[in-house]
This record gives C-alpha cells, sequence and structure tokens, in this order.
C-alpha cells in the first residue's frame, strides 16, 4: 500500500520532474518503469488532472460529533 | 447410477479450491516482498504478485460460489441440471483464468484492480457468468414461496452481471474523462460486487445450516427476508464508504453513512442469538461442514463490527488508505467467505466416495492453527493501519519512508503468520482434493458414511 499520489504533482518540493524520476529510477519497493518520453509526459499530465480535481489530504475534514465530515 | 460421479460444478469447487492455494501462495510472496524490499524483484515483482494473488482469490469465490450455488438448487429443487451447461460454464471459467493467470505471468495487463487482466478476457468470465444465471433460473420454476436463500442466489447472479458489466464502464472514454466520476463509479461497482457474491456464499451457508440442523421455519421466516432485504439494500447504498473523501456530492456521504448503520441491526440480532446459536450447534454435531460455519458465525460477528466503525465518515477519514481497510477485506474474505465456502466445499466433496473420516483429526488441527494465525494476521494490520492513521493526521511531516520502517514488526508478524495460513489451509484442503482426484480415477462403489446426501441424475 503505498502513499497517496493526488496531490504529488502540486505538492511542494516535488512536480513533474519529481514524478519522472522517481518513476525512471524506482525505489527499493517500486520497480524502475520502463517508459519512453511520451508515456512519462502522459502520466504526469494525469497527476496534472488528479491534482486539480481536489485535494486528498484527510486533514482537510472537518470530523462532526454526529460522525459526519466537512470539506474544510 | 454412479453416485461417485464427479460432475462440472464439482470440478467447479475443486478448480476454486486449488486456486485459494495459488492465491495464497502469492498472498505470502507478496507479504514477503513487503517486509523485504527487493525479494524476488528480478522474476516476480510486486506489481505481478499482486493481480495474481487478488484475481486467484476473488476466482476461488466465484468458481465455489457458483459450483455450490447449482448443486444446492439441484438438491433443494429435486431437478435435473443441463450437464452441457454447467461444463460450458466450467470450460468458460477455468480457460479464462488460465488465459489470465498466464498473461500476468508474461506481464499482459491492461484492467483494473480485481481484474488487472487485459479486458477482452473479461468475456470467458461474463460467459461463463451467463451459463450460471441461465442454470439458475431454469431451476428455480416458481417465485412463489421460496425460501430467503432461492431469493439470495437469484439477487447475487443477477446482481453480479449487472456490477460486473459496469465495473467495465471505464473503457468509455465518457466515464474515464473525469476522474470523480471515473472513481466513483469504480468504487460504486466493486462495493455492489462484493455485495453479490456475497449473497451467493452466505446463501449457500444458510442452505447449508437449514440442511444440517433440518430447521425448515427459519428460511422461510420474517426475520430471515427482513435480514436479506437489509442486506440487499446496504448492497444497493452502502457503497459510499468506500468514496467518503472523495470530491462528491455531501448528500452520497450521508446516505452511505446512514445506510451503513442499519447493518448495525444485523450485529444486534447476532448479538441477541448468539447463545441460542452456540446451544444449537453444540446438540448438532455435523463434522467438518459445521465447524466451518461455527468459525464463519465468530468472524462475521468481528468483522461485521470493524466494518460498521469503519463505515462512520469521521473514523473512515482515518482509515481509509490505511491497513485496516486491508484487514477488513482479509477479515471478510478469508474469515467469513472462505470459511463458508470450506464449509460447503466439504458438505458437496467431503464424501463424493470416499470418507473424511480419516482425516477429521488433522483438519480439526490446521482449523485451530489456521484461526490462531488469522488473529495474528489480522491484528498486525489492525495495529499498523493504526500507526498509519496517526501519520496521516500528523503534522510533523514524517517521510513515507520512515513511517514505513517503523511498521516492519508488523509486517514481520503478517508474512509470518500469511505462510502459517497457508499452510493450515493447504493440510484444510488436501484430503478433498485428494479425495476428488482419487475418486476420478479410481471411483470406489461403497457409499461413505457422514451426511447421505440424495442422488439425482443430470440430464
Amino acid at each position: 500500500m503505498g502513499p497517496d499520489l493526488t496531490n504529488v504533482y502540486s505538492a511542494p518540493g516535488k512536480g513533474p520532474a519529481y514524478i519522472k524520476a522517481f518513476v525512471q529510477v524506482g525505489t527499493n519497493v517500486m520497480p524502475a518503469f520502463n517508459l519512453s518520453e511520451t508515456e512519462l509526459d502522459q502520466l504526469v499530465r494525469f497527476f496534472e488532472r488528479i491534482d486539480a480535481s481536489g485535494k486528498a489530504d484527510p486533514k482537510n475534514f472537518k470530523r462532526n460529533l454526529n460522525g459526519t465530515i466537512e470539506y474544510k | 447410477m454412479n453416485t461417485n460421479k464427479v460432475e462440472a460444478p464439482k470440478w467447479l469447487i475443486f478448480s476454486g479450491l486449488v486456486l485459494m492455494l495459488i492465491g495464497m501462495m502469492f498472498g505470502a510472496i507478496g507479504a514477503f516482498q513487503y517486509m523485504l524490499p527487493g525479494f524476488l524483484k528480478q522474476y516476480l515483482s510486486f506489481e505481478k504478485t499482486r493481480p495474481f494473488h487478488v484475481s486467484s482469490v476473488v476466482f476461488w469465490i466465484l468458481f465455489s460460489a457458483t459450483g455450490g450455488v447449482v448443486l444446492y438448487l439441484r438438491e433443494y429443487a429435486q431437478v435435473k441440471i443441463s450437464r452441457w451447461l454447467s461444463r460450458f460454464h466450467l470450460i468458460f471459467f477455468v480457460t479464462g483464468a488460465i488465459l489470465i493467470l498466464s498473461g500476468y505471468a508474461l506481464g499482459f495487463f491492461g484492467g483494473r484492480e480485481y481484474w488487472e487482466f487485459p479486458p477482452v478476457l473479461a468475456l470467458f468470465l461474463l460467459a461463463g457468468w451467463i451459463l450460471f444465471i441461465i442454470q439458475v433460473v431454469k431451476s428455480v420454476k416458481t417465485l412463489r414461496q421460496q425460501p430467503v436463500y432461492i431469493w439470495m442466489w437469484l439477487t447475487g447472479a443477477f446482481g453480479f452481471l449487472f456490477t460486473f458489466s459496469e465495473s467495465y464502464l471505464w473503457i468509455f472514454s465518457h466515464f474515464r474523462k473525469d476522474i470523480v466520476l471515473d472513481m466513483t463509479v469504480q468504487w460504486k461497482s466493486y462495493g455492489s460486487m462484493v455485495g453479490c457474491w456475497n449473497m451467493l456464499v452466505y446463501g449457500a451457508g444458510i442452505y447449508l445450516m437449514e440442511k444440517i440442523s433440518q430447521d425448515k421455519p427459519y428460511a422461510r421466516s420474517a426475520t430471515a427476508f427482513a435480514l436479506f432485504f437489509l442486506g440487499f439494500f446496504n448492497l444497493l447504498f452502502n457503497w459510499s464508504h468506500h468514496i467518503y473523501t472523495l470530491p462528491v456530492t455531501p448528500a452520497i456521504r450521508h446516505i452511505g453513512y446512514l445506510v451503513s448503520m442499519t447493518e448495525l441491526l444485523i450485529l444486534g440480532r447476532l448479538i441477541y442469538k448468539w447463545k441460542d446459536s452456540v446451544t444449537a450447534m453444540q446438540k448438532t454435531q455435523f463434522g467438518l461442514s459445521y465447524r466451518f460455519l461455527m468459525i464463519a458465525d465468530v468472524w462475521i460477528f468481528l468483522n461485521l463490527f470493524l466494518a460498521i466503525l469503519i463505515s462512520i465518515p469521521a473514523i473512515n477519514v482515518y482509515t481509509h488508505g490505511t491497513y485496516i481497510t486491508v484487514a477488513h477485506v482479509m477479515g471478510t474474505t478469508i474469515g467469513i467467505n472462505t470459511m463458508l465456502l470450506l464449509a460447503v466445499s466439504f458438505d458437496l466433496l467431503g464424501n463424493t466416495c470416499r470418507s473424511m473420516e480419516a482425516y477429521r483429526v488433522q483438519v480439526y488441527r490446521a482449523g485451530w492453527l489456521v484461526n490462531g494465525a488469522l488473529v495474528v494476521f489480522l491484528t498486525s494490520l489492525l495495529v499498523a493501519g493504526i500507526q498509519r492513521a496517526q501519520w496521516q493526521m500528523s503534522n510533523e511531516g514524517v517521510p513515507f519512508a520512515v513511517m514505513m520502517n517503523s511498521l516492519r514488526p508488523y509486517f514481520i508478524a503478517f508474512a509470518a503468520s500469511g505462510v502459517v495460513l497457508l499452510m493450515g489451509f493447504a493440510t484444510i484442503v488436501y484430503p478433498l482434493l485428494r479425495n476428488i482426484v482419487a475418486c476420478n480415477f479410481k471411483p470406489r462403489k461403497q457409499p461413505v458414511a457422514g451426511w447421505k446426501t440424495p442422488v439425482y441424475q443430470i440430464e
């Protein structure tokens, strides 16, 4: 179960170059994907699009006593 | 008449049992890869291990549930089942599974979550499922005065066809172009789809309980139907607890929350009936099938409690995307579905032509081992999940990799108990597999001791 990547595109210190480097090099737990430059660009555009859909950080939700939540 | 004949629905259950062991083996490998990053990375990386595990286990449920329902329908309705429908159902499912798993090995992907294979291969499952529906409809002559399990099987059979098709809407660009719509439809279909196969599995469990206890009125009672409609209502509307954190209209969250809480009625009834059911179980000795039904009863209670807790939005915000969700999925799949389907398997395959008596002690011991390992397995996931939830809500900025490293002891416990689960289940399933294989090649003429399953002809 990896980290939430919804807002990786706009996260401070991350962004398109970071995403490309991460995917190309990989980590101990994530394989290096042998993607072409076009595929990397498409992947970055996908992250840009999901970033624009909203904020996924659970800290952005106000938790009410009746069990409901509201977006702050 | 050959009472020992291994027919297509039994081969479906047999294939399901084999797939369960394959799924668990890949689950154990995946757990080790989680614990030891890089383990087998060159030959079998995690992006292959995961779909191998998930698809095999889903196939175990679908294969054995559909095979079990066909045989139980024949037993209940005293009808002939169509040999050709059963055979093609088996052929489509088994061919599909072989192509899908071989495709994973060769690196052919292209689908999503449960169905990570190229979408065209879904046609095998779809074709097999349509034949299953035809078989079910042919066997149920009338809807009048049918017990609750017949309704559950019909709902599950048609509901799965609908939700399975819905889970492929993403292949149309209209659904793919908006990420929120795409994820909402995706998780709505998956949430309801699980509810549909649960209808098949739970229905089979209720039928088996009736068969063992000979308590016919329960499956026709107002209480049974009230609980069925409650389950059906949840199947239709509680899916939104999967997407509380998506930016959807708040009404969707509120409906999901309210509907999920109606499950408290089921929980309340379980607590109320607990003492009675235990007493009834002690009175009735029905061997291995009954043992697995009893085990499932305990896990239903524990998992329902967890499911209700994580359906509360204010708690779900913490638990979403953590190992607590994984514990919920594993707990229900292993503790409930697998235990119920093993009860069904022992009932339908156990005495096909040889007695299980020689294996009784071995299976009982393995049963204890499996349940002990499952407690460790789920506890390690829950504790790791709580720690990850704390990290998600913390403002300290601890890097993901550091947080993951701190969870290592729980991953070790998780992987070790996963291996024990695999060994335990292999010990339980082995006599069944051996029985069917031996039975097919060296059939015995004498009937066996134990439950006398009525024998019916097939067309």
